[in-house]
């Protein structure tokens, strides 16, 4: 998807952007890239579950001001784990193919989210 | 396996991490909440911070040993109705309370005078382990009489209730707590650090485990099933504690 994000950015991280001669695009889609649930829990790579570290860290902090449906939550994040092990059962080793399964089951959760926040959000989409 | 002995005290793993990741000695520990557990305070009915909590301890291991039966034994009857006596004339009459504190002291005298010590080593004392003895307050063994139970028996019951991976779960999952006594050892933890402020200080082991242990609960941010998030948090500072304690694991072995 793409999309226009309106930031500011803060002096340190252009600091950091130029001497390091980036874009602060390219950055934040590089962390992008790898905030994702199914990444987090199917990846035995430590590097790569950072980024999704760093997002859990944020919605559990008590600045975070979105709302959390924890029913969903609990519901998608087990079958997720569920799924993760069958794939991995099936083909050991195959990350790729674990991480696939589970964004299926992501991509449901997340519709299922938009869905029970009610209509005015579906309504912009 | 024997069977645990009553009179005994038997540390289990979970205090015994507890302590350690505090950095208390189950020593001290166990000396607080001893210290903490008074009749003046047991008596009084309003509710003081630290005290009421190590009460509630010993008030709901007598309700778990004696489920429905009345607290107070037969032969508390009469310094009960003292105390409480006494009490209430502190919270409605204003009578001061370094007064009643000693009048509660005479009723405790009384009791020790009148009761044979069935309860209580005659020492007044309790061994952790050969080199390592609690002292024994005597309001803690007043208690035991008044109550009928050995102090090793509240002790042990304490100990059962101390669980950090317990606490951290629940605090995680937003659930409930009602456990007065992690409740009291947490907040004797930290008055006792401030107090020795040269434990805030890690080193940088313990800071790099400080920093893991972060780490891995927010690794455990997608389970949400209670005993399952709590077992492998249990773990994890079980592992911890055997890699720093060696000699334990083969003590447990």
């Amino acid at each position: 998807m793409q999309t226009k994000v309106n930031l500011e950015l803060p002096k340190q991280f252009v600091e950091m952007c130029h001497y390091s001669q980036q874009k602060p695009e390219e950055v934040l889609q590089a962390i992008a890239n790898e905030i994702s649930y199914p990444l987090f829990l199917a990846t035995k790579d430590r590097n790569k579950k950072l980024a999704t570290y760093f997002f859990i860290q944020h919605i559990q902090s008590p600045d975070f001001k979105g709302q959390i449906n924890e029913s969903l939550e609990e519901h998608y994040f087990s079958q997720m784990s569920t799924a993760i092990d069958e794939s991995y059962e099936q083909y050991p080793n195959d990350e790729e193919k674990a991480i696939a399964v589970a964004n299926t089951i992501m991509e449901t959760w997340a519709k299922a989210a938009i869905a029970e926040r009610g209509r005015y959000l579906t309504d912009d989409l | 396996m024997t069977k645990e002995n009553p009179h005994q005290i038997t540390v289990p793993l979970e205090f015994k991490i507890a302590c350690f990741m505090y950095k208390i000695s189950m020593q001290d520990a166990l000396q607080i909440f001893i210290n903490y557990c008074t009749m003046y305070d047991a008596f009084k009915p309003t509710y003081s911070r630290l005290y009421s909590e190590a009460l509630e301890t010993i008030f709901r291991y007598l309700d778990k040993k004696r489920p429905g039966t009345a607290v107070i034994a037969d032969h508390g009857h009469e310094i009960q109705g003292c105390l409480l006596a006494i009490l209430a004339d502190v919270v409605e009459n204003g009578v001061n309370e370094g007064y009643a504190k000693k009048e509660v002291a005479k009723q405790v005298d009384k009791l020790m005078k009148s009761t044979s010590g069935t309860y209580y080593p005659k020492s007044r004392k309790l061994y952790l382990d050969e080199e390592t003895p609690l002292r024994l307050t005597k309001d803690f063994c007043a208690m035991c009489e008044l109550y009928e139970c050995h102090p090793a028996e509240i002790l042990n019951y304490y100990m059962s209730m101390i669980s950090v991976a317990d606490m951290e779960t629940r605090g995680d999952l937003k659930m409930r707590e009602d456990n007065c006594s992690m409740f009291f050892f947490i907040g004797t933890v930290f008055n006792y650090v401030l107090k020795n402020t040269h434990l805030l200080n890690l080193t940088d082991e313990e800071d790099e485990f400080k920093q893991e242990a972060h780490e891995f609960r927010l690794h455990l941010y997608s389970i949400k099933n209670f005993p399952h998030r709590r077992a492998l948090l249990k773990k994890f500072y079980q592992d911890h504690y055997y890699s720093v304690n060696p000699n334990e694991l083969n003590y447990a072995n």
